[in-house]
């Protein structure tokens, strides 16, 4: 019994998830990607134009020299520019909020897209953004309010950038030669050599984050918007998540959700199946070439907040870096140090230097895994 | 073998006697014999009386007898003579005796304890003692070797045609037995038993041998004599199979015979045999290997019949409707195989009496308890324990049985897949009969059914559904002609779901049905030609479609509430069936269905000639409590044929329609515990489908083998399907997201089918299409331009194999197979980047298959040992499910994780998977 039992843990342990190809044929599908909401009241729009590719095509093919404008209800019309390959773009937009506005494109191979007429969305500045320390890590809240309660459907996309430090403080260099890139010994870093020990990385939200208050009584939003999992290096020294809020109609946010879960939560037993992708841009030129995209506009709101290591106890990062001692002549370092970096004076003085501590690169330049430009708005 | 010597005794006694003497069986008896042979004996005996002495001179050569006795009666002076002895005698009236050795002669028939009392004429004249010498194992033979006469011999011959009824039981529990065959050779008729073991036999009067057959059950026959019309009772003994080659007749000629098309039955010992996933006996699961039954998945009890939904089905347990007929997820079926006897399904030919699905009636009829003592059953699985308990409440009269099943399934969560590893689940589910019988013409069932689940999926939401039915059945007997049964009850299912984890949002929203219906069904037997079922149906339905609420005092959700729903639908039905000649029979039935949704109700109106979308909506209306919101009805036809051109040879055909008013919302590709239902309404009409087919039936090697083909086509029309991205659930105009589509489905079943002999099972082939088509813009968006397009279970070959071979009485072994194409996914044909992260883009609706599916399934069945006499019967099942070991496509899905497009197979039951289980009865 004890065995059948033993057996029958084991064959269900064994793994019923397998990798999946395709045996659609590949087909170039090429249709008009928009994403991208039209920021109203300062700051900058951003409208992103690509196509979509066949199934196994890794590139983003972006979708440049078109003509992309946005018009009024009273036919006005603003023309965004490409500022870099597919990226349209208008800063400072001050628009009329009694006016409905809609977007004319027109692709360089001469296909006409139009949007449907959209009204002007509400949305209230960020709460704030809290967290709180959990089992499982540190996880990031979204407060929202309206006073209005008519905002209801939200969406946010967030940035998180960290600082990390190396495991170690390098005061030491090989000293190279300049032909034949042999490591002759180690001497002192000066202030100019480049930074390796402080680092910064950064990581942008990669699914949809929709959140809706329609179902509340009041306009009011707690929802989480990432985890730092426990002893993750992004909160090792300091993090700071920045997240921009927009806010959609019913239809917009639907379109959404269908994205979401065509493409995030499919294939647990009950999920639903695929659906079309409908959005409210058309093709003019041709109406039976679907398109991709929901147009939008509304103020987007924005939020940074940091949070220190020292704020959370027993956080348990850990490096796992040992250094090693090697002598400091050229065919110990040939022979010992091959792949390591020097760290620090293990015999001798700064001046003359028996033997030093070298560890592995990782440990010791930090500009392995992320960049040593400090972000603008680092304190 | 015993039975049958004390007659062959019998009768060497008569033809083999030496001596033919005359005595007297009172008169007093004296005599001094010493070592005397028994010619010595028998001449002082007769010499003193008028008696006369019958036996055999080779079974007492040698004997001899002492005896001393001084005017004693006979029997004391025979009783003093074979004392010590293995000679017994017999006296039979008016003078004769007969002596044997070893067995003791009978010399009447055993008490006619089996014939029931007949008021209406004078009753059966029985020429019986009460037996003495017999055994037991006697009383069959003797039952079948006498001439039982019905009726009074004094009435007049007026009719042509007499009428025998009467009840088919079990010896041994007293409960009924269903579909047992009774055969009378000369005129041919041929009758079933129905589902209370009730028969009606019409017969010409004079003297007729009544043939019995029934699965699982000892053949045996009745002649009789009859006068005028008249009842009988008929007990079968249990087939305990001690001798080698028992044919067991599982309805062995009725599926030739039956003018039922595309009816399939399958008891409760056969669907023991099937292996089955954690050994767990399940009955939807057998009934999936049956031709024209499909199902989505493994994690999908919902049937699909010859291209219906899930919700096409009206799946009956004792009568009440199962809403949601599966436990933990759709893992196991949520019937108790200890309490159920057998089941049926319809999928052509459906009878009159039942209405309201499109697809398919399920039958599932439980036992009824054992009348005669207290018995009882436990079993002990991998995920669950099952207890039952049956026995009398009143001998001969009221029985009970009740059934309880319980899980312990976590642990076996935790082995599933990631995304599953932190699910918990529990079931359970209660069953409780009672049947009783007021009296020959009256008998009460009650049947209680509960079964509970409540699981959470890897996620703080937690989810739970239930089902609740109770019913009160009532058989009478007007007369030997007609007799009704009248249901009434509640059925009730529930869901909820509710999640904690986020204070503010936390919720509990969730959904039920209740209906309660009265069912009165009367059957008159006309004459041997006609048989005429007629009555009428009412189901009052009230559905609550959804409330959201808070859950918890910080809780900001604002509570939601949809308007319950009512409807009343409400059938009339006749049927006839008409034996033309003896291999002609037709049957023809006609159900008009009336259904009102009634109020109070607020109703969205839209635009007349629009698509029903949000911007056409004119407004609401209001009706009052008890108001005709909108009427549907309209007449079902049933017509079936039947042409037997030999006893082993047929071909039937039937046309049917159907009409359906409550439909159910899913959007997943499962049948999902989180389905809603919906009645039908003013905006969403009831569904409508026809069905033509025929069949081919052929039994070979002495109606041992079966074999069937059937061809289908079926339309339907209205058939719910939901537009992109639908919103199912709390949506206050439902009407908006669905559209009605129509759908054709065809195919051809074939099936061979041996279940008796060592080697038996059945395999059953099946080619068959169900497709879909929305092409009406006025309707909504049309799905893949208007085109044709393959449902969900659309699975073209279907090919299963159930075999089990009894290699000894005790020890079967049990191996099954089943292959069938992939069933079809929409699957992307393209990616973007949006959101930061690459998506898929999906095409056209199903438009290509996920790979195909085989698996074998094998299992031991080990019996303790046979003996009747013994406290407790211990049986071992050992098996593996999934022998092979083939990773069976779930679902196919696509994820955009860390930026890039991965698509995945999902498979359920990825490896081989063993199991144990023990069962034991008392």
């Amino acid at each position: 019994m004890n065995k059948l039992l033993f057996l029958a843990l084991v064959s269900l342990a064994t793994g019923c998830k397998e990798k999946y190809i395709s045996p659609a044929p590949l087909v170039t599908t090429g249709y008009l990607v928009v994403e991208g909401v039209i920021n109203n009241g300062g700051g900058v729009t951003n409208l992103k134009l690509s196509r979509t590719t066949d199934l196994k095509n890794n590139s983003n093919i972006t979708e440049r020299a078109a003509i992309v404008k946005l018009e009024s209800s009273s036919n006005g019309v603003l023309q965004l520019k490409e500022n870099f390959a597919g990226n349209y773009s208008i800063d400072n937009l001050q628009l009329d909020t009694s006016l409905k506005y809609r977007l004319n494109i027109i692709t360089g191979n001469n296909e006409q897209y139009l949007s449907d007429f959209v009204k002007i969305r509400n949305n209230p500045p960020i709460d704030s953004i809290s967290w709180t320390r959990q089992n499982k890590g540190v996880e990031i809240f979204v407060n929202t309010h309206d006073p209005q309660n008519n905002s209801l459907y939200y969406q946010w996309q967030y940035d998180e950038t960290w600082e990390f430090h190396s495991a170690y403080f390098a005061t030491l260099k090989y000293i190279i030669q300049a032909n034949t890139g042999i490591k002759l010994g180690v001497t002192a870093r000066l202030p100019t050599d480049p930074e390796m020990y402080v680092c910064y990385q950064s990581n942008s939200s990669t699914s949809l984050l929709l959140g809706s208050s329609v179902k509340l009584s009041q306009d009011i939003i707690h929802l989480p918007v990432t985890l730092v999992p426990n002893a993750s290096w992004k909160l090792s020294v300091l993090y700071s998540v920045f997240v921009k809020q927009y806010t959609w109609s019913r239809e917009g946010y639907d379109f959404l959700e269908r994205m979401k879960k065509n493409t995030e939560s499919v294939g647990s037993v009950f999920d639903a199946q695929p659906s079309e992708l409908n959005g409210n841009i058309h093709c003019i030129s041709n109406p039976a070439l679907p398109v991709i995209g929901f147009f939008n506009i509304c103020t987007v709101r924005e939020k940074r907040i940091f949070i220190k290591n020292s704020e959370l106890p027993l956080w348990g990062f850990s490096e796992g870096c040992t250094t090693e001692v090697i002598e400091n002549n050229r065919d110990s370092i040939l022979k010992k140090a091959s792949g390591l970096l020097p760290v620090d004076v293990a015999k001798g003085d700064p001046f003359l230097i028996i033997s030093f501590n070298a560890a592995p690169p990782s440990c010791v330049d930090c500009t392995l895994r992320g960049t040593n430009v400090k972000p603008f708005f680092w304190p | 073998m015993k039975k049958y010597c004390s007659f062959i005794m019998l009768l060497a006694c008569m033809l083999m006697c030496r001596q033919r003497v005359f005595g007297q069986i009172d008169s007093l008896i004296t005599a001094d014999l010493y070592d005397a042979t028994v010619e010595q004996l028998v001449a002082a005996l007769e010499s003193q009386s008028n008696l006369h002495f019958y036996y055999d001179t080779a079974q007492f050569d040698s004997a001899t007898f002492t005896l001393q006795v001084k005017k004693q009666p006979l029997r004391k002076v025979l009783e003093q003579a074979f004392s010590q002895t293995e000679f017994h005698f017999a006296i039979a009236a008016p003078n004769v005796v007969f002596l044997t050795r070893g067995t003791p002669i009978s010399t009447t028939f055993p008490s006619a304890t089996n014939l029931a009392e007949n008021t209406d004429t004078q009753g059966i004249i029985a020429k019986t003692g009460k037996p003495k010498a017999a055994e037991k194992g006697d009383l069959t033979t003797t039952l079948e070797n006498k001439v039982y006469e019905i009726g009074d011999r004094s009435v007049p011959a007026l009719q042509s045609e007499l009428i025998l009824t009467g009840y088919v039981k079990d010896a041994k529990t007293g409960e009924p037995v269903i579909g047992a065959n009774l055969n009378v050779e000369k005129p041919s008729v041929n009758v079933l038993t129905d589902q209370y073991g009730y028969f009606s036999i019409s017969l010409p009067r004079g003297r007729h041998t009544i043939n019995i057959q029934s699965l699982g059950m000892r053949d045996t026959r009745r002649q009789i004599q009859i006068y005028s019309d008249g009842k009988m009772n008929i007990d079968l003994q249990n087939q305990v199979l001690t001798i080698k080659n028992v044919t067991i007749a599982a309805q062995k000629i009725g599926n030739v015979k039956s003018t039922q098309m595309g009816l399939q039955k399958i008891d409760i010992k056969t669907i023991k045999q099937v292996p089955v996933v954690f050994g767990e006996a399940d009955i939807l699961r057998v009934v999936t290997t049956l031709p024209g039954v499909k199902t989505v998945g493994e994690a999908s009890t919902g049937l699909n019949v010859r291209g219906g939904s899930a919700d096409q089905n009206l799946i009956l347990f004792n009568e009440a409707t199962i809403y949601n007929p599966s436990h933990f997820f759709g893992m196991f079926s949520a019937f108790n195989p200890e309490v159920v006897k057998d089941v049926e399904l319809y999928k052509s030919s459906i009878p009159a009496r039942y209405g309201g699905r499109l697809s398919s009636v399920l039958n599932i009829n439980s036992r009824e308890g054992n009348k005669k003592k207290l018995a009882g059953g436990a079993g002990l699985g991998l995920l669950t324990s099952r207890f039952n308990l049956e026995g009398p409440l009143i001998k001969d009269k009221t029985s009970f049985i009740i059934g309880a099943r319980t899980t312990y399934a976590n642990w076996m969560l935790k082995l599933l897949p990631d995304q599953y590893k932190n699910s918990k689940a529990g079931f359970f589910d209660l069953n409780l009969n009672i049947t009783h019988e007021v009296n020959k013409k009256n008998t009460v069932y009650f049947t209680g059914y509960m079964s509970k689940d409540r699981f959470n999926l890897n996620s703080d939401t937690a989810y739970g559904y239930k089902n609740i039915n109770l019913s009160l059945k009532w058989k009478h007997i007007f007369s030997s002609k007609l007799n009704s049964l009248v249901t009434g009850g509640q059925d009730q299912y529930n869901y909820s779901i509710y999640s904690t984890r986020l204070p503010l949002n936390a919720y509990k929203m969730g959904f039920d049905i209740h209906q309660t219906y009265f069912r009165a069904h009367f059957t008159y037997f006309l004459n041997n030609q006609h048989s005429i079922d007629f009555g009428v149906n009412s189901i009052y339905y009230k559905l609550n479609p959804g409330y959201f609420n808070p859950n918890g005092k910080e809780s900001l959700v604002k509570p939601d509430q949809l308007d319950a729903e009512q409807a009343l639908e409400s059938a009339l039905y006749v049927n006839d069936r008409y034996n033309i000649t003896s291999s002609f029979t037709v049957e023809g039935g006609i159900r008009y269905s009336v259904y009102n949704y009634l109020g109070p109700k607020t109703v969205n109106t839209y635009v007349h000639g629009l698509p029903i979308t949000e911007s056409n909506m004119t407004g609401t209306v209001a009706y009052e409590k008890g108001k005709f919101i909108k009427n549907y009805s309209g007449p079902e036809y049933r017509v079936s044929a039947r042409y037997a051109f030999s006893d082993s040879f047929s071909i039937k055909a039937a046309f049917n329609s159907q009409r359906q008013y409550i439909h159910m919302l899913s959007n997943t590709a499962a049948m999902a515990p989180t389905d809603i239902w919906k009645l039908s309404d003013p905006s969403i009409r009831p569904q409508y489908g026809e069905q033509v087919s025929l069949g081919l039936y052929k039994n070979f090697k002495a109606n041992t083998i079966e074999t069937s083909l059937e061809v289908y086509y079926k339309k339907i029309s209205n058939y719910l399907d939901y537009k992109s991205g639908a919103n199912l659930v709390l949506n206050h105009h439902i009407e908006t997201d669905v559209i009605g589509t129509k759908g054709k489905a065809y195919g051809i079943e074939f099936l061979v089918k041996k279940l008796t002999g060592k080697l038996n099972g059945w395999i059953s082939y099946t080619w068959s299409r169900i497709l879909l088509q929305q092409d009406d813009p006025l309707a909504g968006e049309l799905i893949n331009r208007g085109d044709f397009y393959p449902a969900n279970y659309d699975k073209p070959h279907d090919i299963t194999m159930i075999g089990n071979y009894r290699v000894t009485h005790r020890f079967s072994l049990s191996l099954n197979a089943t292959y069938s194409t992939g069933r079809p996914i929409t699957l992307p044909i393209g990616r973007f980047y949006y959101g930061g992260a690459a998506r898929t883009l999906y095409a056209d609706r199903n438009a290509y298959r996920i790979p195909d599916y085989f698996r074998t399934d094998f299992s031991m069945n080990i019996d303790g040992n046979h003996k009747i006499y013994q406290k407790t019967h211990n049986t071992w099942t050992i098996g593996v499910y999934n022998l092979t070991g083939r990773k069976n496509p779930y679902s196919v899905y696509y994820v955009s994780e860390n930026g890039a497009v991965n698509g995945y197979k999902l498979s359920i039951f990825g490896s081989a998977i063993p199991y144990i289980n023990y069962n034991i009865r008392f």
